[in-house]
């Protein structure tokens, strides 16, 4: 059938879509949907969780600062990068954490040991999950018994008075173990 | 295929069964098609359209052939390794049909204007990877024009036939852009990736494959951090190789081969030919059949399986159905009018909420709480004073990206 209405006239538009345009691609879209939900679970006035782009016309890099209001980590600022790659949703996102935090599952280049970010990642989670993920970090999701950063684990399991202790001294701007923090709290 | 394209069938088209015959035989030496990819799929098809009486194909492949491709894409030879994939298979079809032209391409599929697609009304794919995979099918549907009714101009539909293979398993599935489910609506049902757990890989090692990963994705970076990792490069495979069996001997864990390092760190699944015959037989049948009406189509997505644990050995399809939130498929058109000298926050009245406005790649509105401060002062301008500013482009169709789909809005300015 196509054989035959080719041997007619046809005359085909151009069309003026730009086929390089990443606002176009799968993973734009579909970070868009996702961010779209951050309107009504992440309110702009919400004391221990900010979300920022940094260019407001790229969604696909924006940052995450969490204040833990309780737990060892109470009183700090951390920040998180998220990236999002052009495999979204079929590839989780990248977190790094910006500054050195003495926690058992973030390791001092701010590698992110968190679950969903790895081997519990679905194409249909989303970023939503993945930042509620990140404030549990410093909750529920606290895990000393499969660390990224041994030290912290161990000292967190033999002896929590000295580990929190050491999470408030490093948060100044201390140091711990010949490693120097920078100031987040 | 003279006796197939002279015999009727009642379950071929209409305009089959009208025009079949000679008729039929000549309008089908002068199509041209397509094919993305000239591997283990890819050499197939080409033989297959080849021998089907197809008289002009093009292939984009920017590969160049390497020693293990040789026991399967049959159209290369020990003395063509290295070179282009898509240049020599284009050769070898030639000179054994001279009936056919073959012209091939050794660029990115991305780096082709649309321009270029539009002349082939069928695409077939034997890509190996996700990402091509989604940027055609986005392409097929782009391609598609509306008429005043907004309905589909069926000249301007391009078909996909896209095709994989892993094993002893494989897949084809016709794609017919709104009318069948696309590549994109069906994306949840792939299989996940396999990522081992970052502390697993850190701190408990228990697998060989855990101890790769850990110079792969821990090692190499720490360790030479300006470096890009090429997969194929025989002195950074090693590299890492020996770093996982040291970590291996260091734990205790047996199994830490050349092999697996590569299986591991290219995700390498073992091909096997006739595999890749039979699915590119399927695509081929398939293409034949969306250019002559000839035959019911395959609707629209079957499986192979070569080796499944559960059920044995056998043929599956299926007819995915379109996905009512897919990104990419589910497109409305919407005509609105406004003054010139309207606000441009009129349009947060006419259009859905929770929405972004794109005017040629950049935001013009968008209901993000967080971002939308950035764009609050475009609101209060108008139509006109955009226009002039060169911000909006009167005759650009603007996009408006709802939570789950896409909106192409076409404004007329009054």
């Amino acid at each position: 059938m196509i054989a035959i209405k080719i041997k007619k006239e046809q005359q085909i538009q151009q069309n003026a879509v730009n086929n390089q345009d990443i606002t176009q691609t799968g993973a734009w879209k579909r970070a868009l949907s996702d961010q779209q939900e951050f309107n009504d679970a992440f309110p702009p006035d919400l004391k221990n969780l900010r979300i920022y782009f940094p260019d407001n016309k790229n969604i696909l890099y924006f940052e995450v600062e969490v204040r833990p209001d309780h737990s060892f980590w109470a009183g700090g600022l951390i920040v998180f990068t998220v990236s999002i790659s052009l495999d979204y949703p079929m590839t989780p996102p990248k977190v790094l954490c910006k500054k050195k935090i003495f926690h058992p599952n973030i390791d001092l280049e701010g590698k992110v040991c968190l679950n969903i970010l790895r081997e519990d990642w679905r194409p249909v989670s989303s970023l939503k999950d993945v930042i509620f993920g990140l404030q549990m970090l410093f909750t529920q999701l606290t895990n000393p018994t499969d660390p990224l950063n041994k030290e912290a684990a161990e000292l967190m399991l033999k002896d929590q008075a000295q580990f929190a202790q050491v999470v408030k001294s490093t948060m100044k701007g201390g140091s711990y173990n010949g490693v120097l923090f920078e100031k987040i709290a | 295929m003279n006796s197939i394209l002279n015999t009727y069938s009642p379950l071929s088209k209409e305009t089959y069964n009208e025009y079949r015959g000679q008729i039929m035989i000549e309008a089908l030496s002068i199509q041209k098609v397509l094919v993305i990819g000239a591997g283990g799929l890819g050499c197939e098809i080409l033989k297959s359209l080849a021998l089907s009486g197809i008289k002009e194909i093009h292939v984009i492949d920017l590969d160049t052939i390497d020693l293990t491709n040789l026991n399967r894409q049959f159209l290369f030879r020990m003395k063509d390794v290295g070179k282009y994939k898509a240049e020599v298979a284009a050769e070898f079809i030639m000179k054994r049909i001279p009936s056919c032209k073959v012209i091939p391409y050794t660029k990115k599929i991305q780096e082709f204007p649309i321009s270029f697609y539009q002349e082939f009304s069928v695409i077939i794919a034997g890509l190996d990877n996700i990402e091509a995979r989604r940027w055609i099918n986005r392409v097929v549907i782009q391609m598609v024009q509306r008429d005043e009714n907004d309905k589909v101009i069926d000249e301007t539909r391009h078909y996909l036939i896209d095709g994989g293979t892993e094993g002893l398993n494989g897949q084809a599935r016709v794609i017919s852009p709104f009318e069948t489910a696309c590549y994109e609506c069906t994306i949840s049902q792939l299989p996940k990736q396999i990522q081992y757990q970052m502390c697993t890989i850190a701190s408990t090692p228990r697998l060989p494959e855990h101890c790769i990963a850990y110079a792969y994705e821990i090692l190499w970076p720490k360790q030479q951090p300006d470096l890009k990792l090429d997969k194929d490069n025989f002195d950074h495979m090693n590299w890492i190789y020996q770093k996982a069996l040291e970590r291996a001997q260091q734990f205790n864990i047996q199994g830490v081969t050349y092999k697996l390092t590569l299986g591991v760190v290219k995700n390498i699944i073992p091909a096997v030919a006739s595999t890749n015959a039979l699915i590119a037989s399927i695509c081929t049948v398939e293409c034949i059949k969306l250019l002559t009406g000839n035959g019911s189509q395959l609707n629209n997505y079957l499986q192979w399986y070569g080796q499944n644990h559960q059920t044995g050995i056998g043929i599956n399809v299926i007819q995915q159905e379109r996905l009512e939130e897919c990104t990419e498929c589910s497109i409305q058109s919407l005509q609105i009018k406004v003054k010139r000298n309207d606000k441009l926050s009129v349009l947060l009245t006419l259009l859905p909420q929770d929405i972004e406005l794109y005017c040629k790649g950049e935001i013009l509105i968008t209901n993000n709480n967080i971002r939308k401060q950035a764009f609050a002062h475009l609101l209060d301008k108008t139509f006109q004073e955009l226009i002039d500013q060169k911000i909006i482009d009167e005759n650009a169709q603007l996009k408006a990206l709802d939570k789950n789909k896409t909106i192409n809005l076409k404004v007329e300015y009054e």
